[in-house]
């Protein structure tokens, strides 16, 4: 597999540049889908996000920098789509908050192997409750186990911020946990 | 003669001169003495050997730039686990710390996903195969057409009632309302478009006497069938939106 500056080289040349960029894309698509999954929870929005963020990488890729990784640089990409995605959600259905993650929910439980007794699906309603930044927050930690410096760069949030919304989000699923 | 001459001292001297004479020369005397001194000791032999020394260590520079400590690559894949470790030990300790139930929680996946996703994922990223300036042009003057047609056709039905003007129009009114301007756009090319923006004065009239054409309103009139089909003939402009 390519290094990333090979491929960045690569997608500079407007010759190789389609191929370079699906050489990114195929390193990169699971790591991201997953990450906006865990999100806004269905397949289908997981799969426009990951389009849109994509399109979005292409055209800012020309002008990519290199001040920080790649990946990094994609994660942010990937955060700030699925965050819009779940905001413009809730400015077109015009509900509240409870209304949205409450629809979250339903769609947790809707998936075909839902099972209510089992701790990793009470997890995940669990983190469905939380506020959508610091959903973000706790994914990268506990899942994608992102060290808060690179977490820094990737929300733009000090990582006194994002420690503290960490330990945070971490009780309120253990209470959730415990008490539901 | 001599003895008329006044015996006096013509020539002076700087005030406390011989006060200061002994302690003058004595400190000439002891700086010259050190001053060819060196107090500093080297090593016997040390500058016949000097050559040989530093010889031998830029050669040793040399040499290192291209060597590897041994075995570097047998020891660092456990070089690079034992890091990994480390931060994974932090991460479950300080989960352990805040909410440990956590860490007894499998992260495996547990949603679902349609088999040989992304083995198909393709993104499509966008292109332009039509200059831009030639779509935004086609784009504005469907809807100026559109539009201009109607205020045109309103504003030749005005000017005809009134009759106080003599103006020499294309078209005549009747021959404006049955118009069917989406198909006779359709069929221009982007040439004949142009050349009819250039010469074409009913829509110059249109835009001076204040028909302000908007052309969000123009595209928010259109049926979506409308737009959709004029998109299914620009597929370049599908992409791009």
């Amino acid at each position: 597999m390519q290094s990333d500056t090979e491929l960045l080289l690569s997608f500079k040349q407007p010759a190789t540049r389609e191929i370079a960029f699906t050489a990114i894309i195929k390193k990169y698509q699971e790591k991201l889908y997953w990450h906006i999954r865990r999100m806004v929870v269905s397949h289908d929005d997981a799969d426009d996000v990951l389009q849109n963020m994509f399109i979005k990488a292409w055209k800012g890729l020309e002008n990519f920098r290199e001040e920080s990784q790649l990946y990094t640089w994609l994660y942010r990409i990937a955060t700030n789509e699925s965050l819009t995605f779940l905001e413009q959600r809730k400015k077109r259905t015009s509900v509240s908050m409870d209304d949205v993650e409450s629809s979250l929910s339903n769609k947790i439980k809707a998936d075909e192997n839902f099972d209510a007794n089992r701790l990793e699906w009470k997890l995940q309603l669990a983190i469905s409750q939380l506020p959508d930044k610091q959903k973000a927050v706790f994914n990268l930690r506990y899942y994608d186990e992102m060290p808060y410096e690179e977490m820094s760069r990737v929300l733009d949030t000090s990582e006194g911020a994002l420690k503290a919304s960490y330990h945070h989000a971490a009780k309120k699923i253990e209470e959730f946990i415990k008490n539901g | 003669m001599l003895v008329q001459i006044p015996r006096v001292k013509v020539y002076t001297l700087p005030e406390s001169y011989f006060s200061n004479v002994s302690v003058n020369v004595l400190t000439s005397i002891t700086l010259n003495a050190y001053s060819k001194q060196v107090p500093y000791a080297i090593p016997q032999g040390y500058f016949l050997s000097f050559a040989d020394v530093l010889l031998q260590k830029i050669n040793a520079l040399h040499n290192t730039a291209g060597t590897l400590p041994q075995q570097y690559f047998e020891c660092l894949p456990d070089k690079i686990l034992s890091r990994i470790k480390q931060e994974q030990n932090s991460i479950d300790d300080e989960l352990n710390e805040i909410a440990p139930l956590l860490n007894n929680i499998s992260k495996a996946n547990l949603y679902t996903l349609p088999s040989g996703y992304f083995e198909s994922l393709e993104v499509i990223v966008p292109r332009q195969t039509v200059p831009a300036k030639m779509i935004a042009m086609r784009k504005k003057f469907v809807q100026f057409a559109a539009a201009a047609g109607i205020a045109g056709a309103v504003v030749l039905g005005i000017l005809m009632l009134n009759s106080n003007k003599n103006i020499d129009v294309p078209i005549s009114y009747k021959e404006a309302v049955k118009m069917d301007i989406a198909t006779n756009v359709s069929s221009l090319s982007d040439e004949e478009i142009n050349t009819y923006l250039a010469e074409t004065p009913v829509i110059g009239y249109a835009i001076n006497n204040g028909a302000e054409i908007n052309i969000e309103e123009n595209i928010d009139a259109a049926s979506d069938e409308e737009i959709e089909q004029f998109l299914q003939e620009q597929p370049d402009l599908s992409n791009e939106i």
